[in-house]
This record gives C-alpha cells, sequence and structure tokens, in this order.
C-alpha cells in the first residue's frame, strides 16, 4: 500500500448505488441494486447475507470493476471502481463460489502461478505461495494434475486458493464455500480467518446465504434483500434487535410433505424451515413476541389442518434476524403479488 | 510500471497461449499438423489457381497471388484468433473475468496470446515460401529484395493486424453469438477487399476508394514490391516506395487509433450491460 490515499481510505465505500438491467423481450426493468450505501473498514470481514437474487453478486461484481452501476458510486481502497478501474484490479481478486472455471490444459500448480504472474508477483515469492495455498485447500496430490481431470469439488478449491496467490488488500468472496462438503467448506472459513487476521488492513467481502458462514466469520452483516440494505451491524448487535420472546421451531405434518404454503400466524411473521421428507415434516420457524403465549398459535394451525409434532424453543439467530428484518425465510421465494 | 512486470506478465500470456494452441495433441502429432497445414494451403492455392486459369498458369501473376495468400496467414491467425480468445476465454474456460478483474490489462493479456498466433503464422510463412521455392517452383531474384523497407513495411502491416485484431476482440465481448462468424467474416472481407488474391484495381470504384483507407491494402502491397520488386496493383504502382510507406505508415496509425478507442468504447459498453462474464454459447 504504497499510495497514502488508498491507505487511509476504507477498504470499501459505496453510496447510492443502483444498478437496473434492461429487460429481454420486452419484459419490465430489474432493479438489482436499490440505493446500496456501504462502508467497509480495514481489517474486516463484512458479510453480505441475502436470498438469492438479492443483488450480492451484482455489488461484487460492480466493486470488482466488472459491471458498471447504472447511479451512485463505489471505491475499493479509496478508488473509484469506474474511472480508476486499473488501480483498483491492482488490489483485489475475486473468488466466485459453484464455478468450476479454469484452463483445462493446465496443471493446479502452473494456473496459480500462472494467475500470480499476472498480478506481478515475483517468482520467488509466487512459488512458495502457490504451494502453500495448495497445501491449504487440500490438492497437494493433484498439484500437478491438470485442471480438466479434477473433480468438481477440487475445481472449486482451486478457484478459491487462485484468490489469494496476488495476496490482495480487498478479497471478494461470492458464495465461495457453494456446494462444497461440509470438511472442506469449514478448512476454507478457518483460512479466511486466519489470513484476515494475520495482517493488518487485509479486507474480506464475503457474500453467502449460509448463516452459519456468516455468524462464524463475519465481524459485520448486512441483510439485503431486493437490492436494498435493511440492516447492517455485527452479528451480537443484529441478534439483540430482535431479542426478546421466544424464538420457536415448530415439527408439523404438512399434507403433502412439503408445506409450501406458508401457515397464517396472524401478526407473526413466521418462515419455514427445512423440510424433512423421510419423516413427512418441515420446521416451521417464528418469534413469539413476549406478551403472546403459544397456545393459541398450535390452535390455529390445528385449524388449518397442520398436525405439530415437536415444538423447541432457542437462542437468537442470525436467521431469526433475517427473518425478522426481511420478513421471510432466507431459502424461501418471495411471496408473489 | 516496471518493464519487468509488464515483460512477465507478456511472457504468462505467451506461455499460456502456447499450452492452449498446442496440447491438444501430443507433441509428434502437434509438429506434424503445424507442417502439414501451410504446406496443404500451398497445394490447395496452387489447385484454385490451376482450377481458375484452366491450367495456365502465368508464374509472375500466381507469384502474385501466392505471396499476398501466405502473408494474409498473419490477418487469419491473429485476428480470427483474437476473437477467439474472447469466446473461448468467456464461455468454455469461464476465465475472461478473473483475467479482466486482474492487473494485467486485457490489451497485454491480448498480446501475450496473440504473439502464439504470430509464431504459427510464421512457421506457416516460412513453410509456404519454402515449398512454394523448392517445390512450386516460385522463384525470383533475391537481389531485388530490399529488405530493409520490406522488414518495416512488414513491422507496421502487423501492428494493423494486431490492432484489428483488438478491434474484433472488442466486438466478440459485445456480441457474444455473433463473434464467431463475425471473426471469420472480417478475415475474407480483407481477404476479398485488399488486393490478397486479386489487384485492387479490379474492384468497383467505389470499394477502392474504402481499400484505399484501410492500411492493409497497401500493406499487402509493400510487402510484395519490396520482396520481389513491383507489386499487382496498377494504380498503387503509381506511388513511390516513400508514398507507399507513408501511406502504410499514416494508415496503420489512424486505424490503430481508431481501433484501440473504438475498442475501448465497446468493452464500456460490454462492462454497462454485464457481458463480461455472460455465458450464452457453451
Amino acid at each position: 500500500m504504497s499510495d497514502p490515499r488508498s491507505a487511509l481510505a476504507p477498504a470499501v465505500e459505496t453510496r447510492g448505488l443502483r444498478r437496473t438491467f434492461r429487460a429481454s423481450r420486452g419484459g419490465a426493468e430489474v432493479l438489482a441494486l436499490d440505493g446500496v450505501d456501504v462502508r467497509i473498514e480495514r481489517g474486516e470481514i463484512f458479510g453480505l447475507l441475502g436470498p438469492n437474487g438479492a443483488g450480492k453478486t451484482t455489488l461484487i461484481k460492480i466493486l470488482s470493476t466488472l459491471l458498471y452501476p447504472t447511479v451512485g458510486s463505489a471505491r475499493v481502497a479509496g478508488h473509484d471502481v469506474v474511472l480508476e478501474a486499473v488501480e483498483v484490479r491492482r488490489r483485489i481478486a475475486l473468488v466466485s463460489g459453484g464455478e468450476t472455471s479454469g484452463y483445462g490444459i493446465l496443471t493446479v500448480r502452473e494456473c496459480l502461478w500462472m494467475f500470480s504472474q499476472f498480478y506481478g508477483v515475483p517468482s520467488q515469492i509466487a512459488w512458495p505461495r502457490v504451494d502453500e495455498l495448495i497445501r491449504i485447500v487440500d490438492l497437494e496430490e493433484q498439484a500437478h494434475t491438470r485442471i480438466n481431470r479434477l473433480s468438481t469439488g477440487q475445481r472449486q478449491r482451486m478457484n478459491f486458493a487462485r484468490g489469494f496467490v496476488s495476496d490482495p488488500e480487498v478479497m471478494f468472496l461470492d458464495e465461495p464455500t457453494l456446494g462444497m462438503d461440509v470438511n472442506a467448506a469449514r478448512s476454507l472459513r478457518a483460512y479466511v480467518l486466519h489470513w484476515v487476521r494475520e495482517k493488518p488492513g487485509r479486507t474480506v467481502l464475503l457474500t453467502t446465504h449460509y448463516m452459519a458462514e456468516a455468524e462464524e466469520l463475519c465481524d459485520r452483516v448486512a441483510i439485503i434483500d431486493r437490492g436494498r440494505v435493511l440492516a447492517c451491524d455485527s452479528a451480537p448487535a443484529l441478534r439483540r434487535q430482535v431479542q426478546g420472546g421466544q424464538h420457536v421451531e415448530l415439527e408439523i405434518r404438512t399434507p403433502d410433505g412439503a408445506g409450501a404454503v406458508l401457515p397464517g400466524l396472524g401478526d407473526i411473521p413466521a418462515a419455514w424451515g427445512a423440510p424433512h421428507p423421510e419423516r413427512g415434516t418441515r420446521t416451521l420457524k417464528f418469534r413469539l413476541p413476549p406478551d403472546r403465549v403459544l397456545l393459541p398459535v398450535l390452535r390455529r394451525l390445528e385449524e388449518q389442518g397442520l398436525l405439530v409434532e415437536g415444538v423447541s424453543t432457542r437462542e437468537t439467530t442470525l436467521e431469526d434476524v433475517f427473518i425478522a428484518v426481511v420478513g421471510r425465510g432466507l431459502d424461501e421465494p418471495e411471496a408473489s403479488g | 510500471m516496471a518493464v519487468t512486470t509488464l515483460a512477465g506478465r507478456l511472457r504468462t500470456a505467451a506461455w499460456l497461449g502456447w499450452q492452449i494452441e498446442s496440447n491438444w495433441a501430443d507433441p509428434l502429432v502437434f509438429a506434424i499438423y503445424s507442417v502439414a497445414r501451410p504446406l496443404a494451403t500451398a497445394l490447395i492455392l496452387m489447385g484454385i489457381y490451376w482450377a481458375v486459369t484452366g491450367g495456365h498458369l502465368q508464374r509472375d501473376a500466381f507469384l502474385l497471388f501466392y505471396i499476398g495468400n501466405a502473408f494474409h496467414e498473419y490477418v487469419l491467425r491473429l485476428v480470427v484468433g483474437m476473437g477467439w480468445v474472447v469466446v473461448e476465454e468467456r464461455e468454455e474456460y469461464e476465465t475472461l473475468k478473473y483475467v479482466y478483474a486482474s492487473p494485467i490489462g486485457i490489451f497485454t493479456y491480448l498480446w501475450g496470446r496473440s504473439s502464439v498466433k504470430f509464431a504459427q503464422a510464421t512457421l506457416s510463412v516460412v513453410l509456404m515460401f519454402l515449398m512454394g521455392w523448392f517445390v512450386l517452383g516460385l522463384r525470383w531474384d533475391l537481389g531485388v529484395v530490399r529488405w530493409g523497407a520490406f522488414l518495416l513495411a512488414f513491422g507496421i502491416g502487423l501492428v494493423a493486424v494486431v490492432y484489428l485484431g483488438f478491434l474484433v476482440a472488442g466486438l466478440a465481448l459485445l456480441l457474444p453469438r455473433a463473434a464467431m462468424t463475425m471473426n471469420e467474416g472480417l478475415a475474407v472481407a480483407l481477404y476479398l477487399l485488399c488486393g490478397v488474391i486479386y489487384p485492387i484495381d479490379l474492384l468497383p470504384r467505389g470499394l477502392q476508394e474504402l481499400t484505399l483507407l484501410l492500411p492493409f491494402t497497401y500493406w499487402y502491397e509493400a510487402l510484395r514490391r519490396f520482396l520481389i520488386g513491383h507489386g499487382a496493383s496498377e494504380r498503387l504502382s503509381a506511388l513511390s516506395d516513400g508514398q507507399l510507406l507513408g501511406a502504410l505508415i499514416a494508415a496503420t496509425l489512424v486505424f490503430a487509433v481508431a481501433s484501440h478507442f473504438g475498442y475501448l468504447a465497446l468493452e464500456r459498453r460490454a462492462r454497462k450491460l454485464g457481458r463480461l462474464d455472460q455465458t450464452t454459447l457453451f
């Protein structure tokens, strides 16, 4: 960070960022970002939590200079992403999860080295770093294997390593553990934490729709839905916003075993959790306000033909915050109309 | 930016280009293909000329035709190849966005990648000339070769070819579906318009004026003139050597500047529309 302006600036700062996409075949214009204001300080792991289509990837694309905003401004390390794209690119790296991109004819080691050269990392630094990253993503046995012979998961891990070969100031991780097995995802999360804490000033912007991932990694979390940031704070502070009352989870036998239609609970917002097809049930989650009791809610469900098979209460989680802020669960489709 | 960093990036992009170009087959097959392709091209050209002239080969006319075709290999390899780089990186390898988001710079990257295409085209041209000289009897007095002027014209023309490649790459960014046909269509248009296979004098007057705006017209003419002592076009023969080189330099300069800004405008548009990482074909 030789540029003093860059060193003093926040890692990311957006103001009134708005992005629309022209719909194909005469459809309505799609609003992907709607006036996003975000400030991410150096050294933070900042999470963007939102459902598919919330605008997370669009924001990352704008910040990584792949897409222009329609309105508003965005700066990365003090540099404008539109006017100073070259300066931004020197300071960032991008990892998109769930992708199997890569030059099939290169080996893992060659591919990582090649990207380090694109960033101008001297070879005497690049090669040890490449080998270290290969060890971290557990691809030592595949280091000399061509990418087209890797499994999907191995390719994803290689792409994760690719992001770190340049030791960027600001790292954009777009759903980095999407589709990964549990162990791989856990070790990559541990590495992200280690990487940020190892050297002051390293910053990560992480998009995810895994609540646990956001909770485990992020210093602050922004909840984003339909292109708008609805809440932004540390996970404990967000949880405090919705504390009070009881967080209730009901295991409900649904007539079709899926429970696509959310049962009405009056003025209490609720969301479906994961279905349990083997038991023909699904979890219904809601926060019961302090002045209310559970029995009338259970009766109401019974009136709707739903059989409650189990009841449990628990601590506030980010998912509860999400439901309270957004009005639906993360994996739940938006209600039409 | 330090020169060593730039050189390293160019070298890496060239290395990647070589890996991609050469690794589709084992080294022996690749070597055979690299030699056989230009030799086959030479024989096909001979066949075409034989068929068109009804077997009455005019050695001088065939030599002009042969030289034009040999150097057109650079246009084919570089222009089509640079457009194809964008298509391949975005659609097949899905790596274009990572290249873009890195500081290598797309011009450096394409220069590096195209250097392999340049090497391949050079090998083809050399082999075609060897085939022409030793097998087809296309010989001329080497005393008439003006090496300095030839190399100067060759280098300037190559700059124009590379900038045309940038323009094609920009169009490929913006028009992913049309990119593949468009690349080859442009190469064919130049083949027909710029005096590769017949003198531009045979074109309608309006088209002649159009081709005189393009550096490639002067390039083919200059390469022939400085290599065998005369060009193919009667109209261009009115230009002195200095005028021909001047026209080539001026047209290349204008074309390169226009292509550079044309590429940037196309890239801006592609970035606005979100096309840099859009996959549509594979």
